[in-house]
């Protein structure tokens, strides 16, 4: 067992950092609109073009092939340094890379990688929410396409994406789990429209979209017919990992911000007491984190173990943000601080995107501690 | 490289010592001949040489992969999950003193050679001390204390009405002798491995508690079903699992730390670890009792003898108020002092 960089590790770690010094955006992430787009795209880019994206991808792809411990360490210095959290295009890319066929892999990847090409995930529907395999979106065959019909909901990105990775239902007889497909599909066609939504904190990250007669080419299933819904799992296996969605150095670098704030003269013993309460969480699911990424380099795709670490990454989220608003004390109530307010919105949907925390206990019930399933 | 995981030789180990825990009655079997069993248990412990996994080999001392406290804390969650009444933890603490500051003294030898070992802390059981109270008291075990930088024998008392049914707690009073004195970084050092390792023993009751509720939850049945198939029961039980993993990896850490860092960051990660897990492990032996129902409130059932022993490692050498004190003291207070 061994917490501390290697050579080789320490000296990435050290350029990085020294990259850093010179290239972190110089103003804050915008809170919403096409600007909030474009200062993600630039920051993608600019890590890109350092040569810092998909470190962990094989080399082949535009990755560096290099362990995912790697992951854990590009997240710890941008949070240290304050810098925006990494872009997450890991977990999508893993569908691709388990799943995709060569061609797609080849096509896809680098430009997913490189941030030139936008992806989401059009996974749930109005009526399919935490009961994903309910989903009804259709792709029926024609000729050597696919005509997709149905709608999604609380797509992340779509506003802006180039490409959605679907999930449909291919076979209408087939079960529940068995008749769904994943489909890539080009978002820049007329059978395509999408509405944003605006969240509680005014953002309008996720969005509504509609499906009418789009047009997907035969060789755009990912995997097999009526694989879907293990490509799906393994998606969300990678998505509730938060080194894979960037979500580390969101928390590295708050709970830094918040030990400043902690520090001052006016702040009372009892919310000391609780800025240490998420000191210790963060540094929990870092060493939780580090056991996972560990086992992951023995080859092992993420199990329902990850739920476990899905729920540990919450409750740090959360209790972080309820720091973070109490030490600013009336300020966000009154217009000062909005982003500390914004951010605490959002870390409310932490509990709820990417699966459930009710839903991830129901997975931890069932296949950890292996209690008879409810239904 | 890093990597976070037990090498082949410590599943073993750990394995080994569930086996030998699993051979013996414990106190989690309930009603039975417990302290006999201990004995028997204690020995074969010794006779395997367990008991010295955490006294420093000093022929390779740089041989790379020697974690010591780890292997000792793999030992220790074994010996937890089933309650066990062996003094392992009050010998591999009181060994910890005595190798710091007597090493060559005969009190080794005695404790290497099967004498049980205990540490005295103060009335408030956070504390080291020359007299006070000796945790994990087995029969005619050996008290080391503390006072100042002075490592003493203590002389044991009175017995007396420990609410953890797995380890007595006797008076300790004077009347022992001096044995030598502790360097300043040893003494932090020993702390922090007394902390990790109370962790372990943590991690371990939790485990155990949550093991046995989750076992009821299968077999027992209501409306025609197990409870277990119940979400109200399975979300309890599912986030006292969140906070066991959690335990575990942040006790592997601070294990890990005793072994590989400088004593005052071995404590600080220590300290960490303490404050997560006395912190959660009342919820989980709690929630444990909640699963058993009318079971979990009866004498019998093993439910309260893990939350008795959460409570005693709770409080020993500090609960997590005291822990995420000086957590605060070191981070916010001390650095801001240096910065004004």
């Amino acid at each position: 067992m061994d917490y501390r960089d290697d050579p080789a590790e320490a000296t990435f770690r050290a350029e990085f950092r020294s990259w850093l010094a010179t290239h972190l955006p110089g103003v804050p992430a915008p809170l919403g609109g096409p600007e909030r787009a474009g200062f993600w795209r630039d920051w993608h880019r600019s890590l890109y073009d350092g040569g810092w994206m998909g470190l962990s991808w094989p080399v082949e792809y535009g990755g560096r092939g290099l362990p995912a411990m790697y992951e854990a360490i590009f997240n710890e210095e941008i949070g240290a340094a304050g810098g925006p959290p990494a872009p997450h295009v890991g977990f999508l890319g893993r569908a691709l890379l388990h799943f995709g066929h060569e061609e797609q892999r080849r096509r896809f990847l680098p430009a997913l990688l490189s941030g030139e090409e936008v992806w989401c995930q059009g996974f749930s529907e109005p009526d399919a929410g935490s009961d994903l395999a309910a989903l009804s979106t259709r792709a029926t065959l024609a000729g050597h396409q696919y005509a997709v019909n149905g709608q999604k909901v609380w797509t992340s990105d779509a506003a802006w994406a180039d490409w959605c990775l679907l999930l449909a239902r291919t076979d209408s007889s087939a079960s529940r789990h068995g008749g769904i497909s994943a489909l890539i599909v080009d978002l820049h066609q007329p059978g395509v429209e999408v509405r944003p939504i605006v969240q509680v904190n005014g953002d309008s990250e996720f969005n509504e979209v509609f499906f009418t007669d789009a047009v997907v080419p035969t060789d755009q299933v990912v995997g097999a017919l009526g694989q879907g819904w293990e490509i799906a799992m393994t998606t969300v296996g990678y998505e509730r990992g938060p080194v894979d969605v960037g979500f580390t150095s969101r928390y590295a670098r708050l709970v830094g911000e918040l030990e400043q704030a902690a520090r001052q003269g006016d702040v009372d013993g009892t919310q000391q007491l609780e800025w240490a309460r998420a000191y210790v969480q963060v540094a929990v699911l870092r060493a939780h984190v580090m056991r996972d990424l560990s086992a992951r380099s023995e080859g092992k795709a993420p199990g329902p173990e990850g739920s476990i670490t899905k729920l540990l990454s919450t409750r740090t989220e959360q209790l972080l943000h309820h720091v973070a608003m109490d030490l600013a004390a009336a300020a966000p109530l009154a217009g000062g601080r909005p982003d500390v307010l914004s951010d605490y919105l959002y870390s409310r949907g932490a509990s709820i995107a990417g699966g459930t925390s009710e839903v991830q206990r129901t997975i931890v019930a069932e296949r950890l501690l292996r209690l008879p399933r409810w239904r | 490289v890093t990597w976070v995981g037990l090498t082949e030789e410590q599943r073993m180990l750990a394995d080994t010592a569930a086996r030998m825990v699993a051979d013996h009655p414990t106190l989690a079997d309930a009603q039975i001949e417990q302290r006999r069993a201990a004995g028997d248990l204690w020995r074969s412990m010794v006779a395997r040489g367990l008991v010295g996994l955490v006294v420093s080999d000093d022929s390779d001392d740089d041989s790379d992969g020697d974690e010591p406290t780890l292997n000792a804390a793999l030992v220790i969650e074994q010996l937890a999950r089933g309650v066990s009444a062996v003094p392992y933890l009050g010998t591999v603490l009181a060994l910890g003193l005595l190798g710091a500051s007597a090493p060559h003294g005969a009190e080794v030898d005695e404790i290497l050679a099967g004498r049980p070992g205990c540490v005295v802390v103060d009335p408030t059981l956070s504390r080291l001390a020359r007299r006070g109270i000796a945790v994990d008291a087995g029969p005619g075990a050996l008290a080391v204390g503390m006072e100042g930088h002075v490592v003493w024998t203590a002389e044991l008392g009175p017995r007396l009405d420990s609410l953890d049914l797995s380890r007595p707690l006797v008076t300790a009073g004077d009347g022992g002798t001096a044995l030598g004195e502790i360097s300043p970084e040893a003494g932090v050092r020993w702390q922090a491995q007394a902390l990790a390792l109370l962790c372990a023993d943590l991690v371990g009751t939790c485990a155990g508690a949550l093991e046995g509720a989750v076992a009821h939850a299968r077999a027992r049945q209501q409306f025609g079903r197990p409870i277990g198939s119940f979400q109200a029961v399975q979300q309890l039980c599912a986030d006292q699992l969140v906070s066991v993993e959690g335990c575990r990896s942040i006790t592997w850490h601070a294990a890990w730390a005793v072994d590989a860092l400088a004593p005052d960051q071995a404590l600080a990660q220590a300290q960490i670890a303490k404050a997560f897990c006395s912190d959660v492990a009342r919820t989980v032996c709690e929630a444990a009792i909640q699963v058993w129902g009318g079971l979990g409130m009866t004498w019998e059932c093993p439910a309260h003898r893990y939350l008795r022993r959460a409570l005693l490692d709770r409080q020993l050498l500090g609960d997590e108020r005291v822990q995420l004190g000086a957590i605060v003291q070191d981070r916010l207070v001390a650095a801001a002092t240096k910065a004004g």
